[in-house]
């Protein structure tokens, strides 16, 4: 569907706003209400479409409360993506688009603090937890009905927490393989938590490093064809990584992903330079650290100076929580670049 | 859809082409009001609507003819032209396309009939239909079509607007300040970050995903369902499951994806058997029960009426019932008008009846001459000495092609009994089916065939039969007797021979026949010393004998 007016941010808030309004009525029993979550879907799907690199950065904003509601709105806007890529058409979009909104509604009724918090639950709470596939998969077959509308979410609520191996919850035939739609938001559900402080009281990983544990789990836990392409689409730094750059430059990620140089050579914002020695930042008495708040321009570090070298290596990545820059400013950045290809 | 239509890059035209195209734009979108609106138009026949898709489509074409899109702003007036201004194409329909969010309508060169019928059909729902819960928007999302598209507006609802930039703003003032300073303890310690992973660069993925359809994933639920009926402990959830249950098997004949409907009857069946919990027992058997009802098979019978690869799949899932299903399946055969998709059931109802023929015998009886040329047929498969007294009895039938497929059903049958049925069959009015008879006589019987045939044809009216008939009656007589029917049959060859009737060269011609079926070197020179007859027939038949006989060798 053509989407030439979609406004990326827009369809991500709203989608927000639904699918906590959707969990709210879950809890309370209401039926759930699907028609307004499948516009918000709608759109979603355009906007993965029009302006795709937008709709990702939205998904690494962190740090503002409410996570749960942006967990389910990112896992969902990662599914698209990744199901776009993958080939689905956009009737099936719609429908693996509501199944990630839905995934974890088995945890609507459950107290917040059981999966967001500051310390890993106990095991009779991560007891608890991992009843909620079962319990979503009851609850939508009896507020969401059965239908061919409904199927893919109650497929995927209940076998999202399933391995490749046969392991994972809730135990099933190891002859038989999730369906396709849990194993693309079993990737997204499962980066997206592994990149947010404070799922299941853990600390947030660094992008990279979650994508790459992921891969390494790649035979066992996750489809290893999803698993690649998503890996490609995200790229080796992911969009809001923060990376240290060979010019004593700190970069956040706003672009990644694609296949050749862009791979590992995402496009960033500048946000800070460091200092070659501890001490006052340089130039900071005259109030002139650089750069702006948000960051500099989009640079891409796969451009070449003249003589044929990459102008800026990067020379590692750091982690956002400890470094306490304002990533969320740069990812906010008006739309400004778009790496040819790189994402499309 | 079209490239243009997917990547926003649609041509411009100049304002001069732009009015030059408007009124066939205008016509176009004036043809969807229409036939949108005739959805709906109580007085509106389906010949009306046809038109209408049909003046839709011819509209279309027009445009698309020269143009690879043509682009329908969707406004609160109606219906217009993007390129161009123009009154637009109003009405209640175009109203309530733009009240559901729809902006924009675009048609790309390739079009079918189809994909319009199913956009105009789409449309008018939300004029009609009180069971539709989705907005134009996503039912028209839903569709798939390859060349048609919609853009459309997400209005925001009450409060929704408020709450957006909250979600979307950058977090915490506190925030935007730049604390450096661990950052720089960081550094300090040497904790400068961490170089790029070890790990390769993904490779894409080779080979296409296999995307499942609707009924593929209602099917892996339905699975799911099976699983959890294995291992519940909860009766009241085991039940609630298994209603479940029952409603994707119902679904999924919906859909008429009737191979999955059979795998999972079959497991169903499995589990009935390994059920021993006596409610549950009934819950799962009330499900086979609605899989094998007279209704559930008579859809059945709508879907094997749409062609062979259909009926296929029905006949695997009717072989999973037993005789029960009798009753369903006489009437399935009653509606059938299919020859194809009836032979499956009959192959369906040889596995229903497991070897016993009991069963079927009061079809038998049936008012309808093809039911009972099924059950004939089956009887035949099901090889059951029990049902050859009823078969037997159908060769007096009046029908011919009864008694023709009862004397097929008995040749199938290796018992004795059914033996006698069929020589009886040589008696027959039709010529076809006393041949037939006589062809498996010698077949099963070949000793007892001779003297059987020998008699037959030294009937004083057995030389009224027909050419063909007699011809192959004696050839029978040589096969079946071999050299001991050569004098028998040289006597009826002979002129002035013991049997010869001299008003009757035909009859020669047909001995001439037996002979060569006899073979021997006496029979061979009876052949040769006719091959000059004056008689076209009998020397023809020499000359033919002649050949198969050398041809025996």
């Amino acid at each position: 569907m053509n989407s030439k007016s979609t406004d990326a941010a827009g369809a991500y808030a709203r989608a927000f706003i639904r699918v906590r309004r959707i969990y709210e009525d879950a809890a309370a029993g209401r039926p759930i209400e699907s028609r307004w979550l499948k516009r918000a879907v709608l759109s979603l799907a355009e906007a993965a479409v029009a302006d795709e690199a937008r709709l990702l950065r939205l998904t690494a904003l962190r740090g503002y409360g409410d996570e749960l509601p942006r967990h389910y709105t990112n896992v969902c806007v990662l599914s698209l993506s990744l199901g776009k890529r993958v080939g689905l058409s956009g009737r099936r979009l719609l429908r693996l688009g509501m199944a990630a909104l839905l995934h974890d509604i088995g945890r609507s009724g459950m107290p917040d603090d059981l999966f967001i918090g500051n310390s890993e639950p106990d095991d009779d709470a991560l007891e608890d937890l991992n009843t909620h596939p079962v319990k979503g998969f009851d609850l939508l077959l009896k507020l969401g009905g059965l239908d061919k509308d409904t199927v893919p979410a109650i497929l995927v609520t209940y076998e999202h927490h399933m391995n490749l191996d046969g392991t994972g919850y809730p135990p099933r035939d190891k002859a038989r393989q999730p369906d396709i739609f849990s194993r693309i938001v079993r990737i997204a559900d499962n980066y997206d938590s592994s990149t947010s402080t404070g799922v299941y009281g853990r600390l947030a990983l660094r992008p990279d490093k979650a994508l790459e544990l992921m891969r390494k789990r790649a035979v066992s836990y996750y489809d290893p064809d999803i698993l690649s392409v998503f890996a490609l689409m995200m790229g080796a730094y992911p969009v809001g990584s923060l990376l240290l750059l060979s010019d004593q430059t700190v970069g956040v990620v706003c672009e990644a992903g694609g296949e050749g140089d862009g791979y590992a050579r995402p496009v960033v914002r500048l946000v800070a330079k460091v200092p070659s020695h501890a001490g006052e930042p340089e130039g900071a008495e005259d109030g002139e650290e650089g750069l702006p708040i948000g960051g500099g321009p989009p640079v891409d570090l796969a451009e070449k100076d003249a003589a044929g070298g990459y102008a800026r290596e990067i020379a590692g990545s750091l982690d956002p929580s400890l470094c306490r820059l304002n990533v969320n400013a740069a990812l906010l950045q008006p739309h400004t670049f778009t790496r040819q290809g790189a994402l499309r | 859809m079209a490239d243009e239509i997917e990547n926003n890059s649609l041509p411009t035209r100049s304002p001069e082409r732009a009015a030059e195209l408007a009124p066939r734009a205008t016509e176009a979108a004036r043809a969807l009001v229409e036939a949108v609106r005739l959805v709906n138009a109580e007085n509106a026949t389906d010949q009306d609507k046809k038109k209408a898709r049909e003046a839709l489509k011819e509209r279309l074409e027009a445009f698309l003819g020269e143009e690879p899109v043509l682009c329908l702003a969707v406004g609160e007036a109606g219906l217009s032209f993007t390129d161009a201004g123009g009154a637009p194409a109003a009405g209640e329909d175009a109203s309530r396309m733009f009240g559901h969010g729809i902006r924009e309508i675009r048609f790309g060169c390739g079009v079918t009939a189809g994909e319009l019928e199913g956009l105009v059909e789409t449309l008018g729902l939300g004029g009609r239909r009180t069971d539709v819960h989705d907005d134009l928007v996503t039912l028209v999302a839903d569709r798939d079509f390859a060349h048609i598209s919609i853009s459309s507006v997400d209005e925001y609802e009450d409060g929704e607007q408020a709450q957006t930039e909250e979600i979307i703003s950058q977090g915490d003032e506190s925030d935007t300040l730049w604390e450096m300073d661990r950052f720089r303890e960081r550094l300090a310690r040497g904790l400068t970050g961490t170089l790029p992973g070890e790990l390769a660069p993904p490779v894409p993925a080779g080979a296409a995903f296999g995307l499942p359809d609707d009924a593929t994933q209602l099917f892996e639920l339905a699975v799911i369902f099976l699983e959890i009926m294995d291992n519940e402990k909860d009766h009241g959830r085991y039940g609630r499951v298994v209603d479940s249950l029952g409603k994707a098997l119902d679904l999924l004949f919906t859909m008429g994806a009737i191979t999955h409907a059979t795998e999972l009857v079959r497991r169903l069946k499995g589990i009935s058997f390994r059920t021993e919990h006596l409610e549950r027992l009934a819950k799962v058997k009330a499900l086979l029960g609605w899989a094998s009802a007279p209704g559930t098979i008579e859809r059945l019978g709508r879907y094997m009426s749409k062609g062979d690869n259909e009926a296929e799949q029905a006949g695997a899932y009717l072989k999973l019932f037993d005789k029960r299903v009798l009753p369903a399946m006489i009437t399935l055969l009653e509606t059938l008008t299919n020859r194809g998709a009836r032979l499956i059931v009959e192959e369906s109802i040889v596995v229903q009846c497991d070897k016993k023929g009991a069963a079927l015998l009061p079809y038998l009886e049936h008012e309808t001459s093809h039911v009972v040329a099924s059950v004939v047929s089956a009887l035949g498969v099901i090889d059951d000495p029990a049902s050859i007294p009823a078969l037997g009895g159908l060769l007096a039938h009046k029908d011919y092609k009864l008694r023709k497929e009862a004397l097929r059903a008995l040749a199938n049958n290796e018992y004795g009994k059914a033996t006698d049925y069929i020589a009886s069959a040589m008696k027959d009015e039709d010529p076809g089916i006393r041949v037939q008879a006589a062809k498996l006589i010698v077949e099963r019987a070949p000793s007892m065939a001779y003297g059987m045939l020998v008699d037959i044809v030294s009937d004083k009216k057995f030389g009224e039969r027909k050419f063909d008939e007699k011809k192959s009656f004696y050839q029978l007589i040589g096969k079946s007797g071999g050299q001991r029917s050569v004098g028998f049959l040289s006597e009826k060859f002979k002129k002035g021979g013991l049997l010869y009737s001299s008003n009757r060269e035909e009859d020669r011609a047909c001995a001439a026949y037996g002979l060569a079926a006899a073979g021997g070197a006496e029979a061979k020179n009876l052949l040769k010393s006719e091959l000059d007859s004056s008689s076209k027939a009998l020397k023809g038949a020499c000359t033919e004998g002649l050949r198969q006989m050398t041809g025996k060798k």
